[in-house]
């Protein structure tokens, strides 16, 4: 059987055990929307989970606009203060992330007309499409290194993976690909990517464990 | 199914959740279970850090400030709460308070309006019999008894009372 002709279905009837990584599981967006909804009846945990979850993406989406590593962090955390306070109001009309986005950019602006300073790039488009720089700290430079270490490590122990696994992690976080999709290109059930792209993580988590422990480092 | 296998069967379900690739049941029962095993949200913290790795992001970890802020927040929520809530008991009572004052002044002081019950009934002063004789005139000493021979309905008496008023000798009637 070819990817092209690989349906849902073939996928599905190929490893029955993982009904609950069904095909039609898929939809962007649809994990935040579930934690969105959880954070409006009032679970506070389910808020936790987001700021997890969307943290780094959001102060990298911040460096474009300062280096300042405080600044960063200051304006990451603002973001989401601000975004639990508009949560109430938000209707999924766009994905949570579109929307958080948006926070991010208004009070980065904010933060640095506050403080007088010029952003590193003058349009949202300018921010888009740069290539995401290492946050400069002065007055810290630990912290850059501590960063740039996680990184080095965190890479390593990816290329260190078995191929299977490092491909489909590689489909999934490079090219994000829906489990669907990786199945079609890999050729390979559904379950099974889905199998493989949990155990690479689990490696790749185990490597920065040890690291961390033998660092003896906080993030 | 063993222990081991749950725990594996969870976390590949993690994984699943962080991709939007879990149906939305399983996906809420393992929200579920996040909340009562905080190993779970460990685990879901550093795989997202590993996320972040792989894409080059620098490690970020805002989310003690931001649960500190909120905290904050709602802990001066609460206290403009109780400040709103106790100037209303504040108020409601002294609205109580002074609806009771006008009803008691209004029930106690309406000119000619006597309330049914002695309790509620117009007040007089009502001094001791002695202090009473001792301060009244001798018109009123006369007056009185006329009204307690009277109302007692006695003519002889009465006529007792008059010559006991008149010196020896003389007749009033």
């Amino acid at each position: 059987m070819t990817s092209a002709s690989l349906t849902g279905e073939d996928l599905l009837s190929a490893a029955p055990e993982q009904a609950s990584a069904s095909p039609s599981a898929a939809a962007p967006g649809q994990t935040d929307l579930l934690l969105v909804k959880q954070v409006q009846a009032g679970n506070r945990h389910a808020f936790d989970l987001l700021v997890l979850r969307h943290q780094h993406r959001v102060a990298a989406l911040v460096s474009r606009y300062t280096r300042q590593r405080q600044d960063i962090a200051d304006i990451t955390q603002d973001t989401f203060i601000r975004a639990y306070r508009a949560l109430p109001g938000f209707r999924g009309d766009s994905e949570f992330y579109t929307w958080l986005y948006r926070i991010a950019v208004n009070v980065a602006k904010s933060h640095l007309a506050t403080t007088g300073r010029r952003p590193l790039h003058h349009s949202l488009d300018d921010a888009e499409n740069a290539w995401p720089e290492q946050p400069q700290d002065l007055a810290t430079p630990a912290a850059v290194h501590e960063g740039s270490e996680m990184i080095r490590v965190v890479r390593q122990a990816w290329e260190a993976l078995p191929d299977d696994l490092r491909e489909a992690l590689r489909l999934r976080e490079f090219e994000g690909l829906s489990y669907d999709e990786i199945a079609a290109t890999m050729q390979t059930p559904v379950g099974t990517v889905r199998s493989r792209i949990f155990r690479a993580r689990e490696a790749i988590d185990r490597r920065l464990q040890s690291w961390r422990a033998g660092e003896q480092l906080e993030w | 199914m063993s222990k081991h296998e749950d725990y594996r069967k969870e976390q590949e379900q993690l994984s699943a959740l962080m991709d939007d690739e879990l149906d939305a049941d399983s996906a809420r029962r393992l929200l579920e279970r996040m909340q009562s095993d905080p190993g779970l949200g460990l685990t879901w913290k550093r795989w997202h850090l590993t996320q972040a790795g792989l894409r080059s992001e620098a490690p970020t970890d805002v989310l003690d400030g931001v649960n500190q802020a909120l905290n904050a927040e709602a802990r001066v929520r609460q206290q403009r709460r109780q400040v709103q809530q106790s100037r209303w008991v504040g108020f409601a009572q002294g609205a109580l308070a002074a609806g009771l004052v006008v009803v008691a002044v209004a029930t106690l002081w309406t000119p000619g309006r006597h309330a049914p019950g002695s309790d509620s009934a117009p007040m007089e002063v009502q001094l001791p019999t002695a202090e009473v004789a001792a301060e009244r005139s001798p018109q009123s000493v006369y007056w009185s008894r006329h009204v307690q021979y009277a109302g007692t309905g006695g003519q002889g008496r009465w006529e007792e009372t008059l010559r006991s008023a008149v010196p020896d000798g003389e007749s009033a009637l």
